[in-house]
């Protein structure tokens, strides 16, 4: 007989096969541009801004050095 | 010129994070409906049992804890762990490839604080923030439980009885969330000390490398910046990690009603319910029904065999627990019988659509419960695509259009949680009038008229007796005065029938229960 007033213990894996079930459908290219761009707004500051500073910051002379590390923090 | 890509760089992170945002938004918000409605849609169909073994508080509390804390969960990972991780590797990536000593020191270092705020996150925080989420359960559903029964509270002078009631439970919760964000502040303590000493050895060996003039000061410059970067990230990815625990402890509850299959189901070749047009009512047959409740200890019928017939007015009797209310609500199927069948036209009802069934009963209970809706919306929730007039037509059928065009606001006044606005009297013709406007072939009175004063009693058996017309009723009986006019009385006793017949036949017999029950009644009214 079923148990009807039984309500299933969620493990961990529950939880993810809940949640990817909720993020999956019609509205999920929503989520896939939303994480696109943030990863392209993050990726722009670590790969262009941060990249190149040490070379940048080699470039500048020793006077405007503090400055180019304020600009860079 | 570098002045101006930097400038560049920085509206194009702008752009991107605003626009991502905008979609994150519009995508959180959809996810966060569908639960919530889903949990509604599963909640309602639970059986029976299974709402009253819970509170509704909890329920409550269960289904919207649920849906906000999957908000914090996916906002954590959205808005803390994916840009984390994102600078995270990127850092330790960009070090390897300008510093590469400083970068691969950096790496199992990044990985093993990860792992380590994981573990810690996992095996020590969320069993706790379970114990506080469980608990807080709890504390919703006594508040409920107090509310709901206010006035009985008030009567009984119980306010302080309730306010130490409700102090042990909720101080339950106070010592197990003290518990869990204490042991949140431990946890994110150790990490800092484990973020600190791991930072300090990077920032010495940079400055080991630049000493030995293996590093120029650009490479210095970069490292240090990347540090602070890689260590503020770092201690975000700790406490995200703890708050991710925390929201999926949270989340449990409404992940198990997702879980849950539906007690009550339709076969998969389920028909609609069709009752012979033209009829008067539907006939029911129970055939050797055995039933038993999940809790119950013993079974409630063994072998039940019964034929209604098609317009038939039967009354139910017998002593409390005997069964008569079981046999209605497996009419309505409530529940599954464990044998036999049950059929209403000649269909067995587990083969037909639970909708189109219970659009078949109409049902007056004992204590109706109202929504907190307008009168006309409760009188119509029968037949929703009523007129305004058919409402007021069934309301003076039922004899409440009395005192419903008596109140200001008319048949637009609201009734409160369950009515309660309403007398027992009045609400009893409110149900009166929704059955009647149902118009339904099959009729349940669980003694309709039981909370009626004696004037209004004599209207509502008129009332009910024209609503009885071309209908199979089905009349639990408390009170042997109500149903003399049933066209057979059903005895049960021990979830059997032991006797049957008119009211008159019945009471022939000296030796019946009926006639037992019968004299009693007799002897409370004389006395």
């Amino acid at each position: 007989m079923i148990d009807t007033t039984y309500i299933p213990k969620a493990t961990r894996g529950d939880i993810k096969r809940f949640a990817f079930h909720y993020w999956s459908g019609d509205g999920m290219w929503r989520g896939v541009v939303a994480f696109a761009l943030l990863g392209i707004s993050v990726g722009v500051d670590i790969f262009i801004l941060y990249f190149p500073a040490g070379w940048w910051i080699e470039s500048v002379n020793l006077t405007h050095r503090p400055m180019a590390v304020c600009m860079l923090s | 010129m570098a002045f101006s890509a930097l400038m560049a760089i920085q509206v194009t992170h702008s752009w991107c994070w605003a626009a991502a945002f905008w979609y994150w938004n519009k995508f959180a918000v959809r996810v966060l409906y569908r639960i919530l409605t889903d949990a509604m849609y599963k909640a309602q169909r639970f059986s029976t049992d299974w709402h009253v073994n819970s509170f509704a508080g909890a329920t409550v509390r269960k289904i919207t804890r649920g849906m906000w804390s999957f908000d914090m969960f996916e906002d954590t990972i959205f808005m803390g762990f994916f840009p984390s991780a994102i600078i995270g590797i990127g850092m330790v990536v960009m070090l390897i490839i300008q510093v590469p000593i400083v970068g691969w020191f950096a790496l199992p270092v990044v990985v093993t604080f990860v792992a380590v705020s994981i573990f810690l996150a996992v095996k020590i925080a969320r069993p706790k923030f379970q114990k506080s989420a469980e608990q807080d359960t709890l504390v919703g559903a006594t508040l409920a439980d107090i509310m709901t029964a206010i006035s009985t509270v008030k009567s009984f002078a119980g306010e302080r009885r309730e306010d130490a009631h409700f102090g042990g439970v909720a101080g339950e919760w106070r010592k197990r969330a003290e518990d869990a964000w204490l042991t949140m502040v431990v946890i994110d303590f150790l990490r800092t000390h484990i973020r600190i000493a791991l930072m300090t050895g990077m920032l010495l060996l940079v400055i080991w490398l630049w000493y030995k003039g293996e590093a120029t000061p650009g490479d210095v410059t970069l490292s240090i910046t990347a540090f602070f970067i890689i260590g503020g990230y770092l201690r975000d990815i700790g406490r995200q990690t703890t708050e991710l625990m925390k929201a999926a402890s949270e989340i449990s509850d409404v992940v198990g009603f997702w879980m849950r299959e539906d007690d009550i189901l339709d076969a998969p070749d389920a028909v609609p319910l069709k009752i012979a047009m033209g009829q008067k009512g539907a006939a029911i047959t129970f055939d050797q029904v055995g039933f038993r409740y999940k809790q119950g200890d013993r079974p409630i019928y063994q072998s039940l065999s019964v034929d209604i017939k098609a317009g038939e007015k039967v009354a139910l009797v017998g002593a409390s627990g005997s069964g008569k209310s079981t046999f209605v609500k497996l009419i309505q199927r409530l529940y599954d019988i464990q044998s036999g069948e049950i059929r209403i036209d000649g269909l067995n009802i587990a083969t037909v659509t639970q909708e189109s069934l219970r659009q078949a009963i109409a049902l007056v209970p004992q204590d109706p419960v109202l929504f907190h809706r307008s009168l006309a919306e409760n009188i119509a929730y029968g037949k929703p695509d009523t007129t305004i007039d058919q409402v007021r037509g069934a309301a003076r059928e039922a004899y409440a259009a009395e005192f419903i065009e008596g109140l200001s606001l008319g048949y637009q006044t609201l009734v409160g949680e369950r009515g309660v606005k309403l007398s027992g009297g009045e609400r009893q013709r409110v149900a009166i009038a929704r059955a009647l406007l149902a118009d339904c072939p099959i009729l349940i009175l669980d003694e309709a008229t039981s909370s009626l004063d004696s004037v209004s009693e004599y209207y509502i058996q008129k009332a009910l007796e024209r609503l009885m017309e071309g209908r199979t009723t089905i009349t639990i009986a408390h009170r042997l005065a109500t149903i003399q006019k049933a066209d057979r009385i059903l005895v049960f006793d021990r979830g059997a029938i032991v006797e049957q017949g008119t009211h008159t036949e019945l009471l022939a017999n000296p030796d019946s229960i009926y006639r037992r029950l019968y004299d009693i009644q007799a002897l409370d009214l004389v006395h």
